[in-house]
């Protein structure tokens, strides 16, 4: 009984066991259809073979001298290369202090808007007065309730609102229970 | 230049005894030397810049020759068939310029083995390639491919039976 092609295509390629391949060379001497399928094997396996191309060793070693720059150039391109490693438990805690540090930055921009938001000046004497500053930028409730307390007279203070469209005032409400409207001013 | 890690072997044992296999395998999917030494040189800077190293020599040469399979048949997709036309050219050229009779008839058969093999579907031409280019064994061929030895001896045979139809038609006959 003739084999199965697929066996004998393994025959030629000399993947069968030993038992088999002695099983298959017995068959071969009294059967020439399978004689003659094993001997086309062979001829286009040799034929294919041929047909490929000799990879020389000047290849072989341009490639290995344009890996070496290759891979100089990955080491000092190191982060995009994972040259170095970092614990997932450092790289969260790096991203949250970089948020931090974003975060503290925009907070401390915005609260700029409330400096120099209040201005003193006489509303009595000409201007200029030489005897109270006139026009004095300040930066808090307090410093004009020191002027208050210093120059017993009438005051304008004009409260100049930031250009910026988002702000915010504190001292406000301090502010007003300190003014006396009862004065008529 | 040496692979990190704790490895016994070195990058350059690796590659010394991988890359012949490799640019034979890559050069008879994509057809042009130039993209074939490239996409070698890409495989091997994957290997290298692999995080884990691999346990042995032989595991790294699956893992390369897988990945330059891949990179090429991905190669050739972009490329279409531009390349096969590009290298059958230069051949061409190349076999007119061979001194004898002889020399230009074994050019000519060449290419008509390698365009037949080129026509093959991509699982037969796989295997193919591996097989007879790449020298490797249907044990190698089936650990590169993920596929049964099994399946890779069906393969081979369908590749065969294909190709004895191909190279049948038309003037070639490889008897």
């Amino acid at each position: 009984m003739c084999f199965n092609e697929q066996i004998l295509s393994a025959f030629v390629d000399g993947e069968l066991s030993e038992e088999q391949g002695e099983s298959i060379e017995s068959h071969l001497l009294g059967c020439g259809a399978c004689r003659s399928r094993v001997e086309f094997y062979g001829i286009l396996t040799e034929k294919v073979k041929f047909s490929g191309v000799d990879t020389s060793t000047f290849i072989q070693e341009s490639i290995w001298t344009r890996l070496g720059h290759a891979t100089s150039t990955s080491s000092r391109l190191g982060f995009w290369h994972r040259r170095f490693f970092l614990a997932p438990s450092v790289m969260v805690s790096l991203s949250f202090m970089f948020i931090a540090v974003i975060g503290i930055g925009f907070f401390l921009l915005f609260q700029d808007n409330g400096s120099n938001a209040f201005y003193v000046s006489n509303a009595d004497e000409p201007f200029p007065s030489e005897n109270f500053p006139v026009n004095i930028p300040v930066d808090s409730i307090e410093q004009i309730l020191a002027y208050f307390d210093i120059y017993d007279e009438p005051m304008e203070v004009v409260i100049q609102l930031p250009d910026s469209s988002s702000f915010t005032i504190q001292g406000e409400p301090l502010f007003l229970l300190k003014a006396n409207y009862t004065v008529g001013y | 230049m040496d692979i990190e890690g704790n490895v016994p072997y070195t990058f350059r044992e690796v590659y010394d005894d991988v890359f012949p296999v490799l640019l034979k395998v890559v050069f008879h999917i994509v057809r042009d030397m130039g993209a074939a030494e490239d996409l070698c040189q890409e495989a091997f800077l994957r290997y290298y810049n692999k995080r884990i190293p691999l346990p042995s020599v032989s595991e790294s040469r699956y893992w390369l020759i897988r990945v330059a399979k891949n990179l090429s048949f991905n190669y050739r997709k972009r490329k279409g068939r531009e390349s096969v036309a590009v290298d059958r050219i230069k051949l061409e050229s190349k076999s007119v310029q061979s001194d004898s009779q002889e020399d230009l008839i074994r050019e000519e058969d060449k290419i008509v083995i390698r365009d037949a093999v080129d026509s093959l579907p991509v699982k037969y031409r796989s295997v193919l390639v591996l097989k007879e280019y790449g020298e490797l064994n249907y044990k190698e061929i089936a650990k590169i491919l993920h596929i049964s030895e099994n399946n890779v001896k069906i393969r081979v045979h369908r590749a065969r039976v294909l190709l004895e139809k191909k190279l049948s038609i038309g003037d070639f006959h490889v008897f």
